[in-house]
């Protein structure tokens, strides 16, 4: 099992597919009930199978180590420049808050980002409609369970998100000519982000599918598609 | 299906694993056998899956590409999965090629 400390946090970090071929692809989980689990029972082992895949627990989730705070955007993508700064320029996919984290990385980071899928970005909706409530794990006493509960309850995650400015135009003009992939579900909170991305991205591309925030389960085929085309593009 | 000494031995090594990825604690008053499966029996999350994943590739390397067993896989199969379906599948890929 592959733990890397960085940052002074223990990462739990799984590399899945080939060592060698295109450039690697990074998939960034979101919040809560997340972690590396969420694409590799999903997209990323179709993924795998033509690139270098690299999945990662964020701190508090998963296997990775809870801290007591850094759960905004900077502190994570300073996380993600640690756990990849043995690869060579890679492309990401994020779902959720992992999308955020990923602009907030392509910005910060410039040429470090060769693609960007951003899959049911929160930056337009409710956040509070995708936020667990306190003391409601999906299954309580579970290991699940107790990790959500213990991320709302004695971390900074909540306030850290508060904190959180929206997600502007200009910050996603900011990752500059990184080709941009945008998937919405059609029920989710977050659908209007689509739009928000087109308004500041005009060139990139943006689907809607059918399904809610969690697409990666739901349309996990159309999803695997879309994400297959977006990548193979970059070596057409 | 025949069994062999080699199933049992797999097996063995399914179930140690399971044990590092788990806890002692837990797997002691369940017996694993071929038929117990990792989501309802084992109520195994799903990251001690990829844990469980990561150490079948350090045990056996790439010749059982877990991720790769998956792929073919929909979730409602993926959810099913036994301990059997997996020792399974570790043996096929363990058995010399061309035979």
């Amino acid at each position: 099992m592959a733990f890397v400390c960085a940052r002074g946090v223990r990462f739990h970090v799984v590399d899945l597919g080939r060592s060698v071929g295109p450039e690697p692809l990074v998939m960034l989980h979101g919040l809560f009930t997340g972690s590396a689990a969420s694409w590799f029972f999903t997209v990323a082992p179709a993924l795998a199978r033509r690139r270098p895949v690299r999945l990662l627990d964020w701190r508090g989730h998963g296997m990775s180590e809870r801290t007591p705070t850094g759960y905004g955007t900077a502190s994570m993508a300073g996380d993600l420049a640690e756990l990849t700064g043995d690869l060579p320029p890679f492309a990401i996919t994020g779902h959720s808050y992992g999308a955020a984290v990923a602009v907030r990385f392509a910005r910060d980071h410039p040429g470090r980002v060769t693609r960007l899928a951003l899959v049911d970005p929160p930056f337009a909706g409710d956040p509070a409609a995708v936020v667990p409530a306190v003391g409601a794990g999906a299954r309580p006493g579970t290991g699940g369970g107790r990790r959500t509960a213990a991320l709302l309850e004695r971390t900074s995650l909540l306030t850290d998100l508060a904190a959180e400015p929206p997600m502007t135009e200009d910050d996603l003009r900011g990752v500059g000519e990184v080709p941009v992939l945008t998937v919405v579900g059609a029920q989710s909170p977050f659908r209007a982000s689509g739009e928000l991305v087109g308004r500041a991205l005009p060139a990139s591309r943006r689907h809607v599918l059918n399904g809610g925030h969690d697409l990666h389960i739901t349309a996990r085929a159309r999803l695997t598609r879309l994400l297959t085309d977006f990548l193979e593009d970059a070596h057409a | 299906m025949s069994s062999t000494a080699g199933t049992g031995q797999v097996l063995t090594e399914v179930v140690r694993m399971l044990v590092d990825v788990v806890g002692e604690d837990f797997l002691l008053d369940l017996e694993v056998g071929p038929g117990t499966t990792f989501n309802e029996d084992l109520a195994l999350e799903s990251i001690e899956f990829v844990a469980l994943a990561e150490r079948l590739q350090g045990r056996y390397g790439d010749r059982v590409d877990f991720a790769a067993f998956i792929a073919g896989m929909d979730l409602d199969q993926i959810m099913r999965m036994t301990v059997g379906d997996l020792v399974a599948h570790i043996e096929s890929r363990l058995q010399p090629a061309g035979v």
